[in-house]
């Protein structure tokens, strides 16, 4: 049995205006089942245009996915039909979007909710999916009673589980979190994050985290793809990252949050923005930025090698000149 | 724990807020006796609408007449009671029509953009280059006389107002990230736009009903008035009002009896549109 996610040489543009947006540049990435991937980079790294474009949830137009392949269960997802995508959203994958505030229509219990994607995927009747959605709210720590209440009756907290609660209501074999515990309190980001995990552990649910908080990767994560300017730079297990980050990138952005073991007076925050998506550098697009880049850096786009088996990385310093210019 | 079917209990949750709201209650009590006189009118009626009585012309108020009686000698108030009823009537066909007609294109348009939205939208802006009621008479003259015609005359005219208001309220929630949410849970277009986007236009739609009858009624009249409405004897309160404007300086009461029913209708509506608005918004709730 392959990889339940395959997504091989993913390129998606936005076509605008102003010029034509390289969201994502040719990514690959591999989910296996019950597998926990996290995905990081930095705001416009293209991480949520990633995931928009697993579900083929772009806003089309402007997004369009140029090229590449994205396999679930063997299965090429491009090739579906919108009825089969349909059946797939919510049923096989599910995504969990960032601001809870705005994820629940206001003008629907929350209750209600839950059951509308229950009966969206199984063929049961409306009393049995109500009976199952409340099942659900009891599961991710919500009273049943508070089924008939309308969101803004509910914390920033509470609306998030209500929101995970509809994302696992079918069972899904892919989880897409979308920044999950970035709008909410620190304090409520662990209990959401330990909800998350002990639900997918009894479903047996893979999921693809995207996040800009390494502490959170750290504690949720099996394996880490970090994603710069629409390319993912180094993918490899936690350990790999977190121990032997190899690109000048992954090294910056751990130089660039405090540590609990070492003492450094200052941090070291990766100098420059991301560049323009609409202008990309040439050669390595972290060149201008990167502070081992050499003259041939902006001229050659480095390939990926891998330094051991599933650590792989996308830089010069490593090898790799053969990738196209 | 008690469960209950989720649409009934939304309902529910309406009417018990409604109930709070004094002014909308007491005006949806009013408003229902106004409907049900219409309704029975028939039988309420002390004369029959239609007889005339060259003897007893010009009469105000008094006990046996209590609205008095027309240049014809007919009773006023069995007038307004039978009138109210076809104004009404017609009223309520022509905005059901619009409404319907006008939602439903008009969350195409907002939903979908693009060409659907070009083609509605254009069509919606002809439209209202022409003037409603002129609109109105064309239609009307078109398909002819009668309570059903001219439900529809003034029904298509009405239809832009419902297609602009329901294009702009599907623009405003269609960005929001629950309609994404809900594409995200596998939610086909129709069951998007239904579910989630009409329940979110619902309260400002109940508005512009309210309104929209009152405008229907107005226009019922105008119609009746050039002849192409409701054709006499058959009262209907615009009409009426038309025949009473002659005698306007020395007898009050062919106008004002009237007037005063469309006035007291439209008010009610307006005060029950604006109850069920509030009570239709769960956010509102104290």
């Amino acid at each position: 049995m392959g990889p339940l996610l395959e997504i091989q040489d993913l390129e998606v543009r936005y076509f605008t205006g102003e010029g034509v947006v390289e969201a994502v540049n040719g990514i690959n990435l591999t989910v296996d089942r019950g597998e926990n991937l996290g995905l990081v980079g930095e705001t416009g790294a293209g991480k949520t245009t990633t995931a928009l474009s697993i579900l083929r949830l772009l806003p089309d137009p402007p997004g369009r996915i140029t090229g590449g392949s994205v396999r679930f269960c063997g299965e090429e997802l491009r090739a579906k039909t919108e009825r089969e995508m349909r059946a797939i959203r919510g049923g096989k994958i599910s995504m969990i979007f960032q601001d809870p505030m705005t994820a629940l229509n206001p003008v629907i219990r929350v209750g209600e909710q839950i059951a509308e994607v229950i009966l969206l995927h199984d063929r049961i009747s409306r009393a049995e999916a109500e009976r199952r959605a409340l099942e659900m709210l009891e599961l991710v720590g919500i009273p049943a009673e508070r089924g008939m209440e309308y969101p803004h009756q509910f914390s920033g907290g509470m609306k998030q589980r209500v929101v995970i609660a509809i994302a696992l209501a079918c069972s899904p074999e892919l989880l897409i979190a979308d920044e999950p515990t970035t709008a909410l309190d620190v304090t409520v980001q662990a209990q959401v994050l330990e909800l998350m995990r002990r639900l997918r552990e009894k479903l047996g649910t893979a999921m693809v985290l995207i996040t800009h908080d390494l502490g959170v990767v750290a504690e949720t994560c099996d394996r880490v793809a970090v994603m710069y300017a629409g390319e993912v730079v180094e993918s490899g297990s936690l350990e790999d990252i977190f121990e032997r980050a190899a690109h000048p990138y992954t090294v910056g952005l751990f130089q660039s949050i405090p540590s609990m073991d070492e003492d450094v007076d200052m941090l070291t925050p990766i100098p420059g923005l991301m560049p323009d998506p609409t202008r990309l550098p040439k050669g390595c697009k972290f060149h201008p930025r990167c502070p081992k880049a050499e003259a041939r850096c902006g001229e050659i786009c480095p390939g990926t090698v891998e330094l051991s088996p599933g650590h792989a990385v996308r830089c010069l310093l490593y090898g790799g000149a053969q990738g196209k210019g | 724990m008690k469960r209950r079917g989720s649409g009934r209990g939304q309902w529910r949750d309406v009417w018990a807020r409604l109930r709070r709201n004094r002014v909308a209650m007491v005006s949806l009590v009013l408003l229902a006796l106004i409907l049900l006189a219409a309704i029975f009118s028939e039988w309420i009626a002390p004369y029959v609408y239609s007889q005339r009585d060259l003897t007893v012309t010009f009469r105000f108020p008094s006990l046996r007449h209590i609205f008095g009686t027309d240049n014809l000698g007919r009773d006023i108030f069995s007038r307004v009671l039978v009138g109210g009823r076809v104004s009404l009537l017609v009223a309520f066909g022509s905005v059901l029509l619009s409404a319907v007609a006008g939602c439903l294109l008009g969350a195409a348009a907002g939903y979908y953009g693009g060409r659907v939205e070009f083609c509605i939208m254009k069509l919606t802006d002809v439209m209202m280059a022409i003037p409603a009621f002129l609109l109105a008479v064309t239609v009307s003259a078109a398909l002819g006389t009668g309570l059903i015609n001219t439900a529809i005359a003034v029904g298509l005219t009405n239809i832009p107002r419902f297609v602009r208001l329901m294009r702009a309220e599907t623009l405003a929630v269609k960005g929001k990230e629950f309609i994404l949410a809900a594409r995200s849970y596998g939610a086909s277009d129709l069951s998007i736009i239904f579910r989630h986007i009409f329940p979110n236009a619902l309260s400002s739609t109940i508005v512009n009903v309210t309104l929209g009858v009152g405008t229907a009624i107005l226009q019922i009249s105008g119609l009746s008035f050039v002849g192409l409405g409701v054709r006499p004897p058959t009262p209907e309160w615009g009409s009426m009002l038309a025949a009473g404007r002659t005698y306007m300086r020395d007898f009050w009461p062919m106008v004002t009896f009237p007037g005063v029913a469309i006035v007291v209708t439209l008010i009610l509506f307006n005060l029950v549109g604006d109850g069920l608005r509030d009570a239709m918004d769960p956010r509102l709730k104290r």
